[in-house]
């Protein structure tokens, strides 16, 4: 604990409902960043694609009075994280920067983590995961490429962060806010995704916290997440209330 | 032996040792007594792993993107000569660093496992192919050329010079250039040109606008550049927050994340836009000089002589028409009003396109809406429609040739197409080249086409993998991708101003991994036509014209205060190079030359069957036409509103599907008077029940490992017998019957993986009133939920038990 007080950074993110479309730029970025195996047809008739991100889609009423509806759902870095006291080997891990992270080669594939996790964002690898000779050249350098037996998930691209601090600390200068994107925030066309330092009061993500439309998923659970949701907005409600005298 | 043993004998791994202290309670004790100090567990994470360190310095390239058809750019993360990451340029207009979906699988396509080795050939049509040298290939088609009979060139759509080589190519050598892709967007191109009097399409001020009212155009979704989502996000989070009406008959992406969807019938969107044009004049709220502008170059005195259709213009009857409740349609005449009184905050665009286009009066319900924004004194105006000026110069010449920059795309008519078609059928074809379109497939007729394609004495495919088309070719050659190779374009739509993309080649050539040979051996499709060039234009590369082009801007008035500035015209080059191309802000358009509103059926009737469904098929978000399907996380991205993946499906209703006893996953059989296809059935609430949905750009029998004989070609069930007004396929204007087979599929879907995370039970995304907070929204929803699932009941009893019953 002492060691998360002293250090610059406890990273976060922020997600406004209102301006995601579901396009899953997100979710292709992510997985390119992380090298994440193919999801093939067999994975996903058998319930077991890999999206660190995912984007679930929800329907309201019927036709024609009805709405589609998306939330992107990844890893909320608990601070009072589920997964993290239940691993036997210590692979699932808090850093002093607040993120939630994987040793996967401590990992031995337990899956308590998975189980434990109320936003099941933690995902095992059932197979070795696969790439044909060619599409090996894309594999990203910096992110290990998990094998079978492992639990994965996503770590706020801590490549990013760490290539973003190290980049500060060379140059002699101060990581700024919006200087470190993780890959799905980074592609998010609308810019619904904000990545950024809580321990910046000028943060971009320390505005959206603070926002009235902000919450956090589950939170009844006390996991403390560090990803808040900026509920969606529904100019018909305030109108219903008006109609109603509320 | 046992794992006691194993250990002691050190045979042991210290994975499988972590594993078996993990799974007894004496690990948990060693690693409580030990007590690991903090600081280990930060070396040890997954980056800082000593084997996990990565030598060496990566660098990002700017390029052109392969999969836009608007000219965006990207920029490609570099390691070692490879590939590793690509990203939405941030310099550049039409993408500020974001990318869409589909932009991640160029990389892909680059190093796709099924990639052509070599130029590929066979000397007699019923022959197989053998790999032949380039040389041997470029001499096989520079004798093809020679030939004197019909000679045709088919590609997409193309702007600036690919199209001004192809023109040159094509004069040069007598050949036609035909240009093809599924459910283009011509209708709406054209008549947005018509009526707002410029050459290319104009630039959607969509972030300040406050109001926007959108017939079909589906910019959050499969059209546009990534910069009109990233605007939308602008128009969401403005201190008001814009809203955002849709009107069609698919609920598309747009639709979603609209305020309100209205679910036209299909055809009757001219009425809900003449309504609208109606109200603002009898309202007496728009400015006079705004309506007579609009009947000026609509040609009218009243708006009742452009309704061509037995309906009033009131909401009731249009409601009625329409099929749209007409409280809705009043509601949207309220808004509208509001915002046209309200003088700060009252920007108001109309747009159209995307399902508007696939009528049989495609051109005039296009032309009608667009024709709106001069009703509001929308036009060349912030938060409207703003016109791009012409680009710096329409053409080029280099060494006497004259080569042509268009500025706007275009397609040819299906009546050109069947034309041309028949000429291939009668034998009278010499010569056909292919690049870039799996013309049998995406075009009605898959079997005549297919006949008429293999009459054809030659014929030469370019492409990257093979597709049903390229297989058929006698001669096929592997054709680099813009990560290989020197590109440019003139976007479309531009932002108001003069701009260029430029591309440029990024990456290596991939070897095997003991180094020996290169994966694949391709080359540049336009460097390939240079080089066949005997005129002024022989000797030249793609290069050399991008510097010439580069040159010609440098010189030009136009530099002066642009985006780069440079000593001398190399340095020049190597900045647009840098930053993915050149633009000048500051050059803006003058207004509208001789802008009409041309509108002869502003109302269609697209009629149906009894018992038949209207047949609206859409591109998917992800791989749009199809072309993109090649790729593994094309396929494995699930659709954003079925998320279904790796497979074709059919929308439907889904109390309309309860009536007819069809449950998810029921193999229907869909039929129209063009032919029949069997797919899957997804049931969801936002299908209309009149009609069924469809995407495009599966059913292809040969398409690499990843998409060969993978769902249905619903291209085959278009009815072409009815074209609209430019020649083209009324895609919208089809109806099916839908049977119910006995057969049942397992639909490969990313619903249901997980189980909903849900705020509160029947409440998984929290929604808030304008003005409410999450906490007021939370409580709100919670006793809207418990209403829905107890009624009164639970009131009660809390009453009860606040008084202490």
């Amino acid at each position: 604990m002492v060691a998360e007080k002293q250090s610059k950074f406890k990273w976060g993110m922020a997600i406004d409902i209102d301006k995601c479309t579901g396009c899953q730029a997100c979710v292709l970025a992510c997985q390119a960043e992380n090298n994440i195996p193919i999801n093939t047809e067999d994975n996903f008739k058998d319930a077991r694609g890999i999206e660190w991100i995912r984007v679930e889609r929800y329907w309201e009423g019927e036709f024609p009075d009805v709405k589609a509806k998306f939330i992107p759902i990844l890893c909320m870095h608990c601070d009072n994280a589920p997964c993290e006291p239940v691993c036997p080997v210590y692979a699932s891990y808090h850093t002093v920067e607040g993120l939630n992270v994987q040793v996967y080669n401590r990992c031995v594939g337990t899956r308590y983590c998975a189980n434990g996790c109320p936003y099941l964002v933690r995902f095992f690898n059932y197979w070795e995961p696969e790439w044909p000779e060619s599409l090996q050249n894309q594999l990203n350098p910096d992110v290990t490429v998990r094998s079978r037996g492992i639990m994965e998930k996503c770590t706020m691209c801590i490549q990013r962060i760490r290539r973003g601090t190290r980049k500060a600390k060379r140059d002699n200068n101060e990581v700024m806010d919006g200087d470190i994107s993780p890959a799905c925030v980074q592609a998010c066309p609308t810019e619904a995704m904000v990545f950024g330092n809580q321990k910046d009061p000028n943060s971009k993500i320390n505005k959206m916290k603070n926002d009235k439309r902000s919450y956090t998923l589950l939170d009844h659970l006390k996991t403390n997440s560090n990803v808040w949701y900026l509920a969606k907005v529904d100019e018909d409600i305030d109108s219903h209330n008006k109609e109603e005298g509320h | 032996m046992s794992s006691l043993d194993n250990i002691k004998n050190n045979n042991v791994s210290r994975r499988k040792f972590m594993g078996l202290l993990g799974g007894t309670a004496l690990g948990a004790f060693i690693f409580e007594a030990c007590g690991v100090p903090e600081q280990e567990y930060i070396i040890q994470s997954p980056v800082d792993m000593p084997e996990d360190y990565v030598k060496g310095e990566d660098n990002w390239y700017a390029t052109t993107s392969d999969t836009s058809e608007h000219g965006e750019s990207i920029i490609v993360r570099i390691m070692q000569g490879r590939a590793k990451k690509i990203e939405g340029n941030p310099d550049f207009p039409i993408t500020l660093g974001k990318h869409k979906a589909v932009t991640e699988t160029e990389i892909q396509t680059l190093y796709h496992p099924d990639r052509i080795s070599g130029p590929l050939y066979r000397k007699t049509s019923s022959g197989n192919h053998r790999p032949i040298s380039w040389k041997e290939a470029e001499s096989i088609l520079k004798e093809s050329l020679l030939s004197k009979g019909n000679k045709s060139i088919i590609t997409k759509s193309l702007r600036g010079m690919n199209k001004g080589i192809i023109d040159q190519f094509s004069n040069a050598k007598g050949l036609k250039h035909l240009t093809l892709s599924s459910l283009h967007d011509y209708s709406m191109y054209e008549s947005s040109k018509e009526v707002f009097g410029t050459k290319s399409l104009p630039y959607f001020d969509i972030k300040n606008s406050d109001l926007i009212i959108s017939f079909g155009l589906d910019f959050i979704g499969t059209w546009g550049p990534v910069e009109y989502k990233n605007q939308f996000g602008k128009f969401r989070s403005k201190d008001h927050r814009g809203y955002m009406v849709q009107i069609e008959p698919r609920m598309s992406l747009t639709a979603a994340a609209a305020d309100t969807w209205l679910c036209s019938n299909p055809g009757r969107e001219g009425l809900i836009a003449l309504m609208i044009a109606d109200q603002i004049i009898k309202n007496g709220k728009g400015n006079s000089t705004n309506i007579n502008k609009f009947k000026e170059l609509a040609g009218i005195s009243d708006i009742s002589e452009l309704n061509n259709s037995s309906s009033g213009l009131d909401p009731k009857s249009v409601g009625l028409a329409t099929g749209i409740d007409y409280h809705k349609l009043e509601k949207l005449i309220e808004k509208l009003i509001a915002h046209l009184e309200n003088k700060d905050k009252g920007k108001i665009i109309f747009l159209a396109g995307g399902a508007t286009s696939g009528y049989p009066n495609s051109k005039s319900i296009n032309s009608l809406v667009f024709g709106l924004n001069y009703l509001t004194g929308s036009v060349n105006n912030k938060g409207g429609i703003v016109l791009n000026p012409d680009n710096v110069f329409e053409d080029i010449e280099i060494n006497g040739e004259k080569l042509n920059l268009p500025v706007s795309s275009s397609w040819d008519s299906l009546d050109y197409w069947k034309e041309e078609i028949e000429n291939w059928r009668l034998g009278s074809q010499d010569l056909i080249i292919v690049r870039g379109v799996d013309l049998i497939n995406e075009i009605p007729g898959k079997s005549a086409i297919t006949e008429a394609f293999n009459n054809s004495k030659m014929s030469i495919g370019f492409g990257t993998v093979l597709n049903d088309t390229l297989e058929r070719c006698d001669l096929i050659l592997p054709d680099n991708t813009t990560m290989q190779s020197w590109g440019s374009d003139i976007p479309e739509p531009r932002t108001g101003y003069p701009l260029f993309a430029f591309g440029q080649p990024v990456a290596s050539d991939p070897y095997t991994r003991d180094g020996s040979k290169k994966l694949f051996d391709s080359k540049s499709f336009f460097n390939v036509l240079l080089s066949q060039m005997e005129n002024g234009l022989s000797g030249l590369t793609y290069m050399d014209l991008c510097k010439e082009i580069s040159n010609k801007i440098y010189k030009s008035s136009s530099y002066n205060n642009s985006s780069i500035v440079a000593s001398n015209a190399d340095d020049f080059f190597k900045g647009i190079m840098t930053r993915g191309g050149w633009w000048n802000i500051n050059k803006k358009s003058s207004g509208p030359k001789n802008p009409k509103i041309n509108i002869t059926n502003a109302v269609s009737d697209v009629k149906r069957s009894n018992n038949n469904f209207h047949l609206i098929p859409f591109k998917s978000h992800v791989f749009g036409d199809g072309n993109s399907l090649a790729n593994p996380w094309a396929q494995g991205s699930p659709d954003p509103l079925t998320s279904i993946t790796w497979d074709s499906w059919i929308e439907i209703n889904t109390k309309t599907a309860e009536g007819l006893k069809i449950k998810a996953g029921d193999i229907l059989k869909v039929t129209s008077n063009s032919g029949s296809v069997e797919l899957p059935a997804y049931l969801h609430p936002a299908v209309p029940s009149n009609s069924v949905s469809i995407p495009i750009g599966l059913g292809k029998q040969n398409f690499t490992r990843y998409a060969s004989e993978r769902g249905s070609n619903i291209v085959e069930l278009i009815d072409t017998s009815k074209l609209n007004e430019d020649g083209n396929i009324s895609w919208n204007s089809t109806s099916v019957s839908i049977e119910k087979t006995k057969n049942k599929k397992k639909v490969s879907k990313f619903e249901g993986t997980v189980p909903a995370i849900a705020v509160e039970p029947g409440v998984p995304i929290l929604t808030v009133g304008p003005n409410e907070s999450a906490e007021e929204g939370f409580h709100r929803s919670h006793e809207e939920h418990l209403d829905h699932a107890f009624g009164d009941n639970w009131k009660d009893k809390k009453h009860d038990e606040e008084k202490g019953h």
